[in-house]
């Protein structure tokens, strides 16, 4: 009885200890990779970095009107984002190549997932980001213009379109990944449209007056006295 | 038209037949047969008193034939293809390319003095056409700019932004940098015509290129008002269309600006005349509600632009009534070197850059209005020499920053 238990048990420590000798190449395969990755991301990310403050890369990217990006930057710099994001993807490769190194059907089969679904990600992060960028962009220069033409829903404007442009990115963005589906596209339509109409009701109301004394003088010939214009020249 | 080489055979013909000239006078806003009868009048009057009777050619658009023998003697006509710019300053490259234009056929002719006569040349006096034109050949003068008659309300933008900016910067006391008509001599036109200058030539760069060339400058008593305009759609517009041009040229000239330590007053030829009374009120409110419309929407982006302090100065002037409204010279010399500077930094698009200027920009105007709205010519021109005296006294401040743009600026 006691010998049966224990040759049971060696049975069992022989499987579990054969078990951890077949996986540990693979981890040490893990480990290796990660580590050659994060070597190969530090080096790519320090030429990278250098490079893009040879070319003077923020400076370029705010005179392209892309400001905003630094606003989604460490440090408020885009170099810094771009440098940490190519290293973290060269580091998240090396991951997936030690994973593959399990040589387990299944593991692969992530891996190849992983890699096939890789560039939806990076499309659909772009196209935020770009969005926003955009957003905002669009936004103050509808908030200037919107000041100059003494416009007292100015801002309101402003962030409308600012919203419009950003849930048509995050749409966008999401289809991309192929999150939602058919909900996605009806949520942008209901919301978009929400936006539109919020926009117009805003619009509408705020110069109802306007639009009612234009009709009365339309409707009864009637000219009201104007407003004297401004003895100003400027040029 | 920038290429002499484009010219149709019967007009390089004429050019040579003509031979070489001593004056050329270029006068792009004629439009009617009329219009250019009187100005070959007024030229051939102008040119009389100038030097022993010089061999002269008028210029004139195309489109404005005159009759035959109107011109006859010392004055020739040459029909040429310029750009009719029916009002001054033409927005965009139409007037860069006119005035190029008129620079190669005169130099082209080899003419010692080349006059352009931007406004209507039907309201200048032969004496004040020949004013223009009397520094250049008698004195050696490479540029003569125009005064005009100075009415409170008349080119604001130029009072405010580009006189005590062009005088702080470049040390030259012009009461009118930017005009429609000038004086130039053969050394300037060189200079316009030379492939360095390729980027055009706009009126508001002539003094600056000659400051800093260093050119000749003299200014020239017009006795006319301010020429009308062709109005911008509104004021952002007009904003954007001077001091977008002025702060490029504050970037292509750092180099010369930043020697420059105090200012000095230009060679003025003739008298100035006394400017009519003007009457009326002015309402400054609207412009004063502009200001704080911007002020409530904008500070973000002035944040940008602005340092803290300005902000703080800001915010206190929105404060105050509409009859105790200014705002301090200093303070806006100030904020118009910030502007440049974001400008040159590209601190975001540079058209958001001078659309959010505007609504500084009316609280000047406003300020001005308020001050001046009572006060006699002298007081204006007074106000005009603190404004042009800040600027100077600001201009350290500028080339600080300039130098060191990341510098802590509280």
């Amino acid at each position: 009885m006691w010998e049966q238990a224990q040759q049971a048990l060696n049975q069992s420590s022989d499987r579990v200890v054969a078990g951890l000798a077949n996986l540990l190449p693979g981890l040490v395969a893990l480990v290796v990779a990660l580590a050659l990755s994060s070597v190969a991301a530090w080096v790519l990310a320090f030429l990278l970095r250098r490079f893009l403050r040879g070319i003077r890369f923020d400076e370029r990217l705010e005179g392209w009107g892309l400001s905003g990006l630094a606003d989604w930057s460490p440090n408020k710099s885009p170099s810094i984002l771009v440098t940490r994001t190519v290293s973290w993807l060269v580091v998240l490769i090396g991951f997936l190549i030690g994973i593959a190194a399990f040589n387990a059907s299944i593991t692969s089969e992530i891996a190849m997932r992983l890699f096939r679904y890789l560039p939806n990600v990076v499309a659909a992060v772009t196209l935020f980001l770009l969005g926003n960028v955009f957003a905002r962009f669009l936004a103050r220069g509808v908030l200037i213009s919107a000041v100059n033409h003494n416009l007292q829903y100015a801002r309101l404007l402003s962030l409308g379109v600012k919203w419009l442009v950003l849930v048509l990115a995050a749409a966008m963005a999401l289809e991309h990944l192929g999150i939602g589906g058919r909900i996605v596209e009806l949520a942008f339509g209901i919301l978009f449209g929400g936006i539109v109409l919020a926009l117009a009701l805003a619009v509408g109301l705020g110069s109802k007056d306007l639009v009612s004394r234009s009709l009365e003088r339309q409707a009864d010939k009637v000219t009201a006295p104007e407003e004297a214009p401004e003895p100003f020249r400027h040029i | 038209m920038a290429d002499l080489e484009a010219l149709s055979p019967e007009l390089k013909d004429r050019l040579a037949q003509l031979g070489q000239v001593e004056i050329v006078v270029a006068v792009p806003g004629v439009a009617t047969r009329e219009a250019l009868r009187d100005t070959v009048a007024r030229v051939r009057s102008a040119l009389n008193g100038v030097g022993a009777g010089p061999k002269a050619v008028l210029v004139h658009p195309d489109g404005a034939m005159a009759d035959a023998g109107s011109a006859n003697g010392q004055l020739a006509l040459l029909p040429f293809p310029i750009t009719p710019v029916d009002r001054f300053p033409a927005p965009g490259e139409s007037l860069s390319e006119a005035y190029r234009t008129v620079f190669l056929a005169s130099n082209r002719l080899g003419a010692r003095a080349c006059v352009v006569v931007g406004s209507d040349p039907t309201t200048l006096a032969p004496e004040a056409l020949q004013r223009l034109v009397r520094p250049v050949v008698e004195q050696d003068f490479d540029l003569v700019t125009p005064c005009y008659l100075r009415r409170r309300f008349d080119a604001l933008l130029s009072s405010a932004v580009i006189a005590p900016l062009s005088r702080a910067l470049y040390g030259k006391r012009l009461r009118f940098p930017v005009g429609a008509d000038f004086g130039f001599s053969a050394r300037l036109v060189d200079r316009q015509l030379q492939p360095t200058t390729e980027r055009g030539a706009m009126p508001i760069w002539f003094a600056s290129d000659a400051a800093c060339g260093g050119f000749k400058i003299g200014q020239a008593q017009l006795g006319v008002p301010v020429p009308v305009q062709k109005d911008p759609p509104d004021i952002s517009a007009a904003v954007a269309q001077l001091l977008g041009p002025l702060f490029l040229d504050l970037e292509r000239n750092a180099a010369c600006w930043q020697k420059v330590r105090a200012s000095q007053p230009v060679p003025t030829f003739g008298m100035a005349a006394a400017v009519p009374e003007e009457a009326g009120a002015v309402d400054v409110s609207r412009m004063i509600e502009a200001f704080r419309l911007g002020y409530r929407n904008l500070q973000d982006v002035w944040g940008v632009v602005l340092p803290p302090a300005t902000l703080v100065e800001l915010k206190r002037l929105t404060q105050l009534a509409p009859e105790t409204f200014r705002l301090a010279d200093d303070l806006w010399a100030r904020i118009v070197y910030d502007f440049a500077l974001a400008f040159r930094l590209r601190v975001m698009s540079r058209d958001h850059v001078l659309g959010a200027m505007t609504p500084l920009y009316r609280a000047w105007v406003a300020s001005y209005a308020a001050e001046v709205r009572t006060a006699a010519a002298a007081a204006v021109e007074q106000r005009h020499e603190r404004l042009g005296a800040a600027f100077e006294a600001q201009k350290p401040y500028f080339v600080s920053r300039w130098r060191w743009p990341d510098r802590f600026n509280p």
